[in-house]
Order: structure tokens, then C-alpha cells, then sequence
């Protein structure tokens, strides 16, 4: 065994997983059987969906994944998912790339050799006393009652959270209801920032937003939150506590902010608490809340079990160097990785080590034998959402390699044979279920979401979270990074190359510094500079204004040694930092990579803010006149709204356009040229009167597109329902409707992207299942760009005709719609009156990108409302 | 003998003077140098080409913004150089400027060897340019036909029959000297070679009568050429709508800029000419003179139309057009830019002076700067336009590769190869024009 697989070995393992599919929902590894009767309900052609469940530092997502002939290629939200609700984030988009990931691991190997399952299986029923497991947070029931299950047989069980989600505590998951509040006021907490309940509470803040919430941030880096905020404050970590205090009418001695919002405070508004406050400050926090009957729950963490207490790793490695542990297991998490090299270090040091995962991984390669994990997609498991609800976890696919659940190696840890997946997750829900099992477990698959489960309340407790460390030098403020998360992420080429939401950064994290700081140490973006803490890393520096003075910002999940080809080597690991660091310009050069590098918008009328929502519509100017006449859609002008208001610029959308549209990655130095093929954008400017706009660029289809009568061939063309479409087989490669186009959305391919010139092993055969098979793959020389999802337009037309009916106002979901979390996207019909983008061109916030070129954009913007002050006029 | 721009030397002398070099060949190793170089420059276009085609326009500097970059400014600069011989033999010729003779027919050869190597670069440009030919309205089994609407159509049509009619107006013109060639040619395959060329031409009045209407013709259907071509070529931008393109200005100051590098160019060539032919008595100081001035107005009308597109910055009020205007100025190509002013428009006032103009170095080294400043010019339209667009976020910079070099000095080399091969086969001079204005200025 190679590690290789062929193309044709994949086809014929899709071929098996289709059949096994849709015969009966069952893991393949019974015989293969052609469609010699055509299964009931598969067309060819016609993709069939899955409910099924994405796990997320451990939490699930519940997602819809969209099969053709047996290949997952892209992941959707499920609505009835409370965790989903029926959008998705970067990391759902991106799973299915990690599926096919050609650098996966293949075979259990044992000191980094091949070997087969029943050697490594041997290996474990010949475990003795003393036998530790280590997992990440686990949120699986079936996981957690085997763990039970092994506990009680003797084994010791630690946990490795590397990084906890929003408003997660030891012990107590804090849950707004942001609709309830008044005013939330944020400390720096980052409820919108990523992670298992960026969707949901992304949902609820915008809901909130629209119907009047007030938001005040304060935070040392910039956040997601902070930029969803009415106002934001950049206040480094210790002087957090102080805002706390002075929110409590404590002290006088705080940030203006803090001083003028603790004067507006009312009952029902919200107090945020971050991970950065002290204990006395948490306990104030959590009696401010109590007193302001803030509309906060608190929740059972999605990781805690009855009748489990997991060790820490810092217990872990105490014990192995007491020399407790006999044996090591590590599952589906990299605490090589996550604790440094000292931990590979104690590994080693043990008679045996047992790392099952996914990938071969840093700890993979200090562990002495290795088995594959199925990929989710691949799986059979349980898994509760970041609120308490259990999704169910079906495999989409067979295994394409010769991995194992990690229900098998629990099974296999307690001396059994390893048996099905299926069985072992049937059997925790039989057992709660007992005579309904049948009925209710069918629908479980269906749903994707197991009824009965849910938010389970615990009673109110005061959150402990570890306080920043006293010392000279600049304070850490470390946020799980928006494209990696905790680094599991960095072997995922969409996810490297998905931007940072502020710095426009791709393939790498840096250094953010305040511009006084900068100023003082003559630091200048771009230059490399050492931290120096409990451990010295360099990394290029970004000075940013929305960065807090004696502090620097820094994003986790980088610095992998061992990711394949993507993830090795991007960036630098920052864990081990310690709370404090001194911060000195070296010489060199350092890698900094982004796609845009100007945030001010130069006083030109690009994004648009308004004081209120109830804002009187601007009278409409006039289109500047134009030579060409115009075209009539007597039945259907698609048109697309971007409310910048709900934009919280997490990039879902982006990701989602390029699964959807089989758009390529094209390596480091590619961006670095200035030549990312994104169809979707979310350019970001920095506001005059302070704070961030995102503003989602897609393709404007103009009605009068600068585009089309440039192009000497008519590879740019309008089609008859107002689609500016480009013929790929008719593009020379003129580049001249790039040249004139104003929004310079359109994308060329200079090299053969798609067949991964550019990026290591992203040409692999493996990849190519992984492609929308209604989408084209675009060549060498021709130049791409959004399509307003027209594969999705063409299905759904062919739908409509075969009812003999016109297509629905709002019945096309483009892919960037769909995903949004905060459903700031609308498209569908013009010429339908009842249709929710022709309402929101009525909205007094609408206004065009450029119009006064007189483009007639389709796609156009919805004003982000500003307070001035932060502050209701009313 | 009263003319400054002819030689004081019997016909037949003429004839020996130009047609020797050619038949005689006594070329040291200077030729050879200059071939070698000239040859090792065009390997290294070959190389580049086959790179690009190799692995596409990636390996330039081209990126999202910056999505033309100097493969389009070579094609400008070159089809400018080539505006220059069809100028001089054209409109010179229509307005009687006797001084022309000698200097016609390289002109002539630059303007076609120019023109070829400005019609190649929008090919390689292209994404896909075994598909150039999708540009040609030809019988398409689809029914497609290009689109009408686009500049670079218009460019295409306006190259091509540029292209075709250089071609046919410079054999036109060197017929009778092909003769003359023929006859004094001493070898059987040269006599062949050029008594082909020369289409048995036997020097009769009814041949010469037949010509001259002819080559007059010609003559005046060149010149609306040469002002349509480059206006089409500026039209490729000011049919955009990006600021610094969109200016109704483009067409006119296209075709002048074209003019002013084109006639800096004639004059390099000019001095080289001169001296590798040992023909001071036929171009004079006094060629130098006029072309010199012919520049200096050239200058003052591109300084001119530099103003005219301040002016409108400024007046326009749009302020995009006035960020790029100060981008112009201040910005990350200002040191290009102000490189440029000083090129077009400072140092030719240096031709102010008639000393300045009849040194021979002095016109050589300004009509060397005034190329590199037309140069700089159009690249410049292209990356600041491209760099500084509508939208802040999507500003780059263009940062040329070494293939974008290697293109634009290997199609230097392919021009100056052309012109050693070209004093090497065909008469440097029109001898049958500069015998014509002898025998008119003799009385």
C-alpha cells in the first residue's frame, strides 16, 4: 500500500458508497452491487441530501450534505439543526475538502510503517493498567458512555480543549438571547467570532439588531463582535476588569465608554464576560447580570457528562512523568501540537503510545502506533450541539481508506472486536429508547437532530476563567484564528486561503500592533518582529488601529509541524507565549500575505452608513444616460441585496462560492501576486468615524455591464434574465473585461489553477470527486467569476417547467445566501412585487456600489447603521 | 547645388553609395557583433515566448488589478514606432518635404518591422492565443462573429490592414531601386533574386508615370491610416470607464505620441545608418535639424495634451479622476512619472537651440530619452490607471518579472536583428528619389 490512490480505485470506492447509500443508509463494507435496478428515489443527475452532523472543537453542527451519485460535494446548513438553522460557517463549507484531502492518513502504521488492523488491534487488548486516554471535548453520547464504560474498567480519562468556544466556562456555557436585550455590552467576549455557536448567536444577535438592540465592545484585538457593535472600545486585557468594575458603579477611574454606558445601563441589557476577566471580575460581571435580570441562560457545556470528570493535559503530563501512565491513547485530538514538543517528549518516554486521528499529525508521529479515523462524513456518531441538542451523524460515503471509527477504537480499547459503528451509537439510543427505537431513530436520520435533546439549564454560576498574568511588556490577546480555529483546519487549502476578517490575511497569522505602539518601536507592517515570552516567535507585524495599545493580537492554530503540504510551516504557533511578552523589531523579512491592503475608502462613496434604521429613503438619482437600449425581462430579472447592516464579514459565503463553484486555491505566492480567485469578496474598510464596514463583493451583473461590449469575442454576455454571463469555451483571455470592470470581480486563470499548478497535490485525482458536477472547471487563460449560482437558477427552472409553473420570486438560493449566517444576502426575482430582494431595493438604506457610472448594478447594498455615538437619537 | 539635405556627388555615385553595401558586402566585425547581439537577444524572446506558451501569462507580473500590464505597452510603444515611416513617406511625400529622400525607405522597413513585432504582442497577451484568430470575422460553423462593439476589434482591423498597407507601400517604393540592384548585380543569384523583386521594371516613362500615380495613391490613402491606427489604439482605453482612460483626449494625443516616438526612433536609426554606411553627404546635419524640430513640436504637443488631462482632472470635479491625478504626481510610480515629464517634454526644449540640433550626439541622446519616456508613458496609462482603481480594497501594485523584461528586450533585439539583415539585402536609401531631387535642384 502506497498511500496513493488511484483514480480508479476512488471511482470504484464511490461507486460502493453510492450503492450503500442509498440501499439502506448503511456503511459499505459488504458487497459492492451495481444498480441493476435503479434504487428508488436516485436519479442520476440529480443530487440527494443527508442530514447529518459537523463537529467543531468538538460541538456539532447540524448540516444537510448535498450527494451526487454517491460523492459528497458540498455541505448546506439544516434548518431544524438549533445550531445550524440552516446556515453554515467556513468550517462546515470546508469539511468536504478535508474529506478528500489526498494527504489524509491511509493505514494504521506502527513507528510511522504500514501495518494492518489486527496488529494494531492486538496491540491494544494486550493493554495492562494504566491506561490513559486522551480526547478532545467530547460531545458525542455514544463516546461518552463508552468512555464511562472504560473509566470504570480502570482507565484514566483527560481532556484537550485548546479552545473553548464563546462564553464557555469551566463548567457553565453562558447562552443569550439576544432578542431580549436591551443593550449588550461585550467584554471581550466574541459571541460572532468563530466557533461551534457562531451560527446561532450570530442569528439571534442580528435578529436582535434589527429589532433595536443597542452593542458596546470592549476588546484588546479586533473581533468579529467588536465590529458587529454599535461602538467598540480597543482596551487591552487587564483594564478589562476595570471596565467590569465600572459598568458596576464601582469605580470612576475607566474608559469613557465604560463610564457613559454604565450610566445608560437598564434592566434587560446584557453583560458579555471574556475569558480574559479575573475571578472578581467574572463574580461582579455575573451579579451585574442577576441584577439587570439579563436575558443570559446557563447552560450544561456541551462537553460535560454525568458521572465523567476528564483530567486536564497539564494532569496528564504530571502523571506520565510521575510515570502513572503505562500506555497512552490519544483520539481525535493533537496535544503535541496544542502542549508543544515536551509533550512528544513524554510520549516517547512511554512503553506505548496509540494516536488515532484523521491525519499523521505531530502527535501521530511521536506516538508509537497510528490508526486512521473516518473523516465525519465518513462516520457513524451522536454528537450534541454547542446548546445541549444531539444531532445524529450519518456517513455520507463509504471509508476511502482503510480508517475506523472512533467508536471501534473505544470498542477495541476495552477488549472487544471493534464491531460497527452503527451498532454501538443504535445501542445508546435503543437503551434510551427502548420500544420506539425504530420510529424514532429513522427520523433522528432524517432530521439530523434527535428530539427530546436539548438545552439542558443548569443553576447560575460564576464562570472561572484564567486571568492574564501581571508582569512588564505587552499584554496576549490570542483568538482562535477565523480560518484554521485551533489549527486542526491547517491542512485545508480553502481555509488557508480564506481571509482573515480584518487584516486580509491568507496562509499565515502576524502580529497586530497598536499605532502608538508601532510608532514607539518604529515597527511598520510587513516588518518581522520577535515576541519574547515563556517561548520567542517571529512573525510580520500588522499595525492596526482597532488594535489596543500595550497589547498585541495574535490568531492560534499556526505554526503546524506536521499538516501535509498546506498546513506545514504556515505561520507560527503561539501557545506557550505566556501572558506576557517583550515585542523587538529583527531584521529579515517575514511572510505576509493579504488581499487587500487598503482599508480606507478615501472619501469615496463606496460603503454607506445611515444613524437609523428608520432612515428617509434617499430620493433616487436618476441612471446616467446610455447609449444602448435597454433589454425587457417580461417574467424574471434576477437581483441581488447585501445588507452590510447583518454582515458580520465571517466569510461563510466566501467558502461556500468556492464549493459550490469548484473555485481552485491558488497558493501563498499567488495571492502574494495579487491573483486569488474568489469569486465572492468581503472587502472591509475602516470608517472615518471609527469602527469597520464589511461589504460582500460578488459579481454586480450590471444591467449596462462595462464588461460585455469590451470583449471582442462575446465571451461576455447578458442573458435573458439579466445574467451578465461569461462563456468560458468562447474566452481568449483579453483580460480587457477586467480591465474595465469597475469592481474588478472577475478572476483570470493565469496559471492552470484548477489543475493545482500552483498548490501541492491540489491537482490530486482524489480532489476531483469533490467537484459540483454542474459547474465547469475553468482552463488555463480564461478569465471566471460569480454567476449568481446559475446552476441553481437552471434546476430550478427545469423544476418549474416540469410543474408547468413560472420559477418562485425567492425560490433560487444562491450559495452565499444560503450559507449566511445572518441571512444578510437576498436574491431571487425583480419582476416578483412579493419577492424579498425586490423589498429590500425598496428599503431606504438601498444604494449601488458605483452607480453613478451608470452600471445599473443588480447586486446592490443595504446601508450599516451607525448610532452616532453609539447612541439612540430617540 | 542649393539644397542642404543633397549631396554634391553625380548620380552614378549615388547609385555606388547605396547599392555597393548590398551587392559588395565589406562588413567588419562590427556587423557581426551587432548580429550576434541583435541574435542573442531574439533567442532570448524566443525563450520567453516558449515559456509563456509553456505555462501562460502567469509568469509575468499581470495579477486581478494590474490585469494588463507590458505586453499591451509594448504593443502601444511599437505601433507608435511604426506610426513614424508611413509619416514621413506619406505625408512628407504629399506635402512635398524634398528632404525625405534619404531617409524614407528605412523608415519605411521600421515602420513594417515595428508594426509586425506591435502585432504580435496583443497575441501574446492573450490567455489563449492559439484562439487569436476567434478575432476574424470568418465563417464559423456556430454562426459567431466577434463583437463588433469592442475596441480591440477595431485594433485588430486597424493593425491588420496597417500592417498589409506598410508592406505594399514600402515595396512600392523600393521597386525601381530593386531594378537598379538587378542591374548591377554580378552573381546569377542575385540578379535573380532582385530582377524577381523588381517585377521587370525597365525604367520606361510609363512605368515611372504608372508608379508615380501609383506610390501617390498609396501615399494618401496612408495617412488617414496612420491617424485611424492609433487613434483605435487609444480608443482601447477611452472606451473604458476607468479613470485615467476615459477621456475623450486619447485618440488625438495617441496619434501624436505615436508621431514623436516614431520620428525619436528614425532618428536613432538615422545616426546608425550614417555611420555603418559612410553616407554623411546624403543624411546631412540638416536632417537632423528638421527632425529635431519636428520633435520639439511633437513635445510641446504632448506637453499640451499632459495639461489638457490635468485640466480635466481638476475641472471634472470627479474625485476619482483627481485622486489619480495626485497618484500621478505623488504616488508609488511618481519617480516613473516625473522620469517621463522630464523625457516628453523638459530636455527636447534643449532643440531650442540650433547647435543642439545639428550635434549629431546631442540629437541621438535625446531621441534615445524621449523612446524610454514614451515607454514609461504607456506603461504608465496602463498600471496607474489599473493599480489605483475605483475601489480602495482592490489596489495593487504591478511588479514586472523577468520575462516581462526578457519580452521587451528580446523584441529589441528581433527589431534591431531585422534591420542588420535589411542594410544587409535591400538599398538603405531610395536611390531613385535622392537621383530624382538631385536632377530637380540642378539647374
Amino acid at each position: 500500500m502506497t498511500g496513493e490512490v488511484t483514480r480508479r480505485g476512488a471511482l470504484r470506492l464511490f461507486s460502493a458508497g453510492a450503492a450503500a447509500l442509498v440501499a439502506g443508509c448503511r456503511p459499505s463494507r459488504e458487497a459492492i452491487v451495481p444498480y441493476r435496478d435503479m434504487p428508488e428515489g436516485l436519479v442520476p443527475g440529480q443530487p440527494v441530501f443527508f442530514a447529518t452532523s459537523l463537529p467543531l472543537g468538538g460541538a456539532g453542527r447540524g448540516v444537510l450534505v448535498e450527494s451526487h451519485e454517491g460523492r459528497p460535494t458540498k455541505i448546506h446548513g439544516n434548518p431544524g439543526h438549533p445550531a445550524s438553522l440552516g446556515a453554515t460557517d467556513v468550517f462546515a463549507e470546508g469539511a468536504v475538502l478535508d474529506l478528500f484531502d489526498p494527504n489524509r492518513s491511509t493505514v494504521p502504521r506502527r513507528d510511522g510503517l504500514p501495518v494492518g488492523w489486527p496488529a494494531l488491534e492486538a496491540a491494544l487488548a494486550g493493554l495492562e493498567e494504566g491506561v490513559a486516554i486522551l480526547t478532545g471535548p467530547v460531545g458525542s453520547p455514544t463516546l461518552a458512555r463508552q468512555l464511562r464504560a472504560l473509566v470504570d474498567g480502570g482507565a484514566q480519562w483527560f481532556m484537550s480543549q485548546p479552545q473553548r468556544p464563546a462564553l464557555a466556562f469551566d463548567g457553565v456555557q453562558l447562552w443569550p438571547d439576544f432578542t431580549r436585550a436591551g443593550r449588550v455590552i461585550s467584554l471581550g467576549a466574541d459571541p460572532l467570532g468563530p466557533g461551534p455557536g457562531q451560527i446561532a448567536l450570530a442569528r439571534g444577535w442580528t435578529e436582535a439588531r434589527q429589532a433595536g438592540m443597542r452593542s458596546l465592545t470592549f476588546e484588546p484585538q479586533p473581533t468579529l463582535t467588536g465590529a458587529a457593535s454599535d461602538r467598540r472600545a480597543a482596551v487591552k486585557p487587564s483594564d478589562l476588569p476595570r471596565v467590569a468594575a465600572a459598568l458596576a458603579g464601582q469605580t470612576q477611574d475607566a474608559p469613557q465608554e465604560a463610564l457613559a454606558a454604565a450610566r445608560a445601563l437598564q434592566p434587560g441589557d446584557m453583560v458579555l464576560p471574556g475569558p480574559d476577566l479575573t475571578a472578581e471580575a467574572q463574580a461582579l460581571v455575573a451579579r451585574l447580570n442577576a441584577r439587570l435580570n439579563a436575558p443570559l441562560r446557563h447552560l450544561r457545556p456541551f462537553w460535560d457528562w454525568d458521572g465523567l470528570t476528564p483530567g486536564t493535559p497539564d494532569d496528564l503530563a504530571a502523571a506520565m512523568e510521575r510515570g502513572d501512565i503505562s500506555a497512552l491513547v490519544v483520539i481525535g485530538c493533537n496535544p503535541v501540537y496544542e502542549h508543544g514538543t515536551e509533550f512528544a517528549d513524554l510520549m516517547r518516554a512511554l512503553p506505548v503510545s496509540f494516536h488515532f486521528g484523521t491525519a499523521l499529525d505531530e502527535t501521530a508521529e511521536a506516538a508509537t502506533w497510528h490508526g486512521p479515523l473516518h473523516h465525519p462524513l465518513e462516520d457513524w456518531s451522536d454528537l450534541r450541539g454547542i446548546d445541549g441538542t444531539v444531532g445524529t451523524q450519518q456517513p455520507l460515503i463509504a471509508p476511502l481508506h482503510q480508517s475506523r471509527s472512533a467508536h471501534q477504537v473505544m470498542e477495541m480499547i476495552a477488549g472487544n472486536p471493534p464491531g460497527n459503528a452503527l451498532e454501538v451509537v443504535q445501542a445508546t439510543w435503543r437503551e434510551a429508547w427502548g420500544e420506539d427505537f425504530d420510529t424514532r431513530w429513522r427520523r433522528a436520520l432524517h432530521d439530523g437532530v434527535i428530539d427530546g435533546t436539548g438545552p439542558e439549564e443548569i443553576a447560575p454560576q460564576v464562570p472561572i476563567a484564567t486571568p492574564p498574568q501581571s508582569g512588564d511588556g505587552f499584554e496576549v490577546s490570542i483568538l482562535p484564528s477565523p480560518s484554521v480555529y485551533d489549527g486542526s483546519f491547517a491542512g485545508n487549502a480553502w481555509l488557508q486561503e480564506c481571509p482573515q476578517p480584518f487584516t486580509k490575511q491568507v496562509w499565515g497569522n502576524a502580529v497586530l500592533i497598536a499605532p502608538a505602539d508601532a510608532a514607539r518601536l518604529g515597527v511598520e507592517t510587513g516588518d518581522p518582529v520577535e515576541l519574547g515570552g515563556d517561548e520567542t516567535i517571529t512573525g510580520p507585524a500588522i499595525v492596526s488601529a482597532l488594535q489596543a495599545e500595550g497589547c498585541v493580537g495574535l490568531h492560534a492554530g499556526y505554526g503546524r509541524q506536521a499538516a501535509g503540504p498546506i498546513g506545514t510551516g504556515v505561520g507560527f504557533r503561539v501557545a506557550g507565549l505566556g501572558g506576557r511578552v517583550t515585542l523587538r523589531k529583527t531584521g529579515g523579512s517575514a511572510a505576509l500575505t493579504r488581499t487587500q491592503t487598503h482599508f480606507d475608502p478615501k472619501g469615496r462613496d463606496i460603503v454607506k452608513t445611515v444613524p437609523t434604521r428608520q432612515t428617509q429613503a434617499a430620493p433616487d438619482e436618476p441612471d446616467p444616460p446610455t447609449l444602448y437600449p435597454d433589454f425587457a425581462y417580461p417574467d424574471t430579472a434576477w437581483g441581488m441585496v447585501i445588507d452590510t447592516d447583518a454582515c458580520i464579514g465571517c466569510n461563510a459565503c466566501v467558502i461556500a462560492c468556492q464549493s459550490e463553484n469548484n473555485i481552485p486555491v491558488v497558493g501563498a505566492e499567488e495571492v502574494a501576486k495579487d491573483r486569488n480567485m474568489h469569486w465572492l469578496r468581503v472587502d472591509t474598510y475602516e470608517l472615518p468615524q471609527g469602527g469597520n464596514v464589511f461589504q460582500p463583493v460578488p459579481c454586480m451583473h450590471c444591467e449596462k455591464a462595462p464588461c460585455e461590449p469590451v470583449c471582442p469575442v462575446e465571451a461576455s454576455v447578458h442573458d435573458s434574465e439579466g445574467l451578465n454571463v461569461q462563456v468560458y469555451n468562447r474566452c481568449i483571455g483579453t483580460r480587457f473585461c477586467q480591465a474595465n470592470c469597475p469592481y474588478k470581480v472577475r478572476r483570470f486563470n493565469f496559471f492552470d489553477y484548477a489543475g493545482g499548478e500552483t498548490v501541492p497535490d491540489q491537482g490530486s485525482d482524489l480532489l476531483a470527486a469533490l467537484r459540483n458536477p454542474d459547474v465547469s472547471v475553468r482552463a488555463r487563460g480564461v478569465m471566471e467569476k460569480c454567476t449568481y449560482c446559475v446552476q441553481r437558477i437552471s434546476s430550478a427552472r427545469i423544476a418549474a417547467r416540469k410543474d408547468g409553473r413560472g420559477i418562485g420570486g425567492d425560490e433560487v438560493v444562491t450559495a452565499c445566501q444560503a450559507a449566511c449566517p445572518t441571512q444578510a444576502i437576498s436574491f431571487g426575482n425583480l419582476a416578483d412585487r412579493a419577492a424579498a430582494v425586490t423589498q429590500a431595493k425598496a428599503d431606504a438604506r438601498h444604494y449601488a456600489l458605483l452607480g453613478h457610472l451608470g452600471t445599473r448594478p443588480r447586486t446592490t447594498y443595504l446601508a450599516r447603521v451607525l448610532p452616532e455615538n453609539g447612541e439612540d437619537k430617540a | 547645388m542649393s539644397s542642404p539635405y543633397l549631396p554634391d556627388t553625380p548620380p552614378a555615385a549615388i547609385t555606388a553609395a547605396i547599392a555597393d553595401p548590398v551587392l559588395h558586402p565589406d562588413w567588419g566585425w562590427r556587423w557581426w557583433l551587432g548580429l550576434g547581439v541583435s541574435g542573442a537577444l531574439t533567442l532570448l524572446m524566443l525563450v520567453s515566448i516558449w515559456w509563456l506558451f509553456r505555462m501562460g501569462v502567469g509568469v509575468w507580473g499581470v495579477d486581478s488589478s494590474n490585469i494588463w500590464g507590458f505586453a499591451l505597452a509594448n504593443y502601444v510603444w511599437w505601433i507608435g514606432i511604426g506610426n513614424a515611416g508611413t509619416l514621413i513617406s506619406a505625408l512628407l511625400l504629399l506635402t512635398r518635404q524634398r528632404w525625405r529622400a534619404s531617409i524614407s525607405r528605412f523608415a519605411e522597413a521600421m515602420t513594417l518591422f515595428a508594426a509586425a513585432i506591435a502585432g504580435l504582442m496583443p497575441i501574446l497577451h492573450l490567455g489563449r492565443p492559439w484562439l487569436f484568430y476567434w478575432l476574424a470575422p470568418y465563417p464559423d460553423t456556430m454562426g459567431l462573429m466577434p463583437q463588433w462593439r469592442s475596441p480591440l476589434i477595431w485594433d485588430f482591423f486597424a493593425i491588420a490592414s496597417y500592417l498589409l498597407f506598410s508592406l505594399m507601400f514600402w515595396y512600392t517604393g523600393a521597386l525601381p531601386d530593386f531594378a537598379s540592384l538587378r542591374d548591377r548585380a554580378a552573381t546569377k543569384g542575385k540578379q535573380m533574386v532582385y530582377g524577381t523583386l523588381a517585377m521587370g521594371w525597365r525604367n520606361s516613362a510609363r512605368h515611372w508615370r504608372v508608379w508615380q500615380d501609383y506610390y501617390g495613391a498609396m501615399a494618401a490613402l496612408g495617412v488617414p491610416l496612420v491617424v485611424s491606427v492609433h487613434s483605435v489604439v487609444g480608443m482601447d482605453f477611452a472606451a473604458g470607464l476607468m479613470p485615467g482612460w476615459a477621456e475623450t483626449i486619447f485618440p488625438p494625443y495617441f496619434v501624436v505620441g505615436a508621431m514623436y516616438s516614431g520620428f525619436a526612433m528614425v532618428v536613432v536609426l538615422a545616426a546608425a545608418f550614417r555611420r555603418a554606411l559612410r553616407i554623411p553627404h546624403l543624411i546631412t546635419d540638416a536632417h537632423f535639424d528638421v527632425m529635431a524640430r519636428v520633435l520639439l513640436f511633437c513635445a510641446l504637443v504632448m506637453t499640451l495634451s499632459y495639461a489638457t488631462e490635468w485640466f480635466y482632472a481638476w475641472y471634472s470635479q470627479e474625485p476619482v479622476e483627481r485622486f489619480l491625478t495626485h497618484t500621478q504626481f505623488f504616488g508609488p510610480y511618481a519617480p516613473f512619472y516625473w522620469t517621463m515629464l522630464a523625457c516628453n517634454c523638459l530636455i527636447p526644449q534643449l532643440f531650442w537651440l540650433r547647435a543642439l540640433r545639428r550635434s549629431l550626439p546631442a540629437v541621438l541622446v535625446i531621441a534615445v530619452l524621449i523612446n524610454v519616456g514614451m515607454w514609461l508613458e504607456r506603461i504608465l496609462i496602463i498600471s496607474q490607471t489599473l493599480s489605483r482603481g475605483h475601489l480602495p480594497s482592490q489596489w495593487a501594485l504591478f511588479v514586472p518579472t523577468f520575462w516581462d523584461w526578457a519580452l521587451l528586450a528580446g523584441s529589441l533585439g528581433f527589431f534591431s536583428l531585422l534591420f542588420f539583415l535589411f542594410i544587409r539585402w535591400v538599398p538603405a536609401a531610395s536611390i531613385h528619389e535622392v537621383k530624382e531631387r538631385i536632377h530637380e535642384a540642378t539647374p
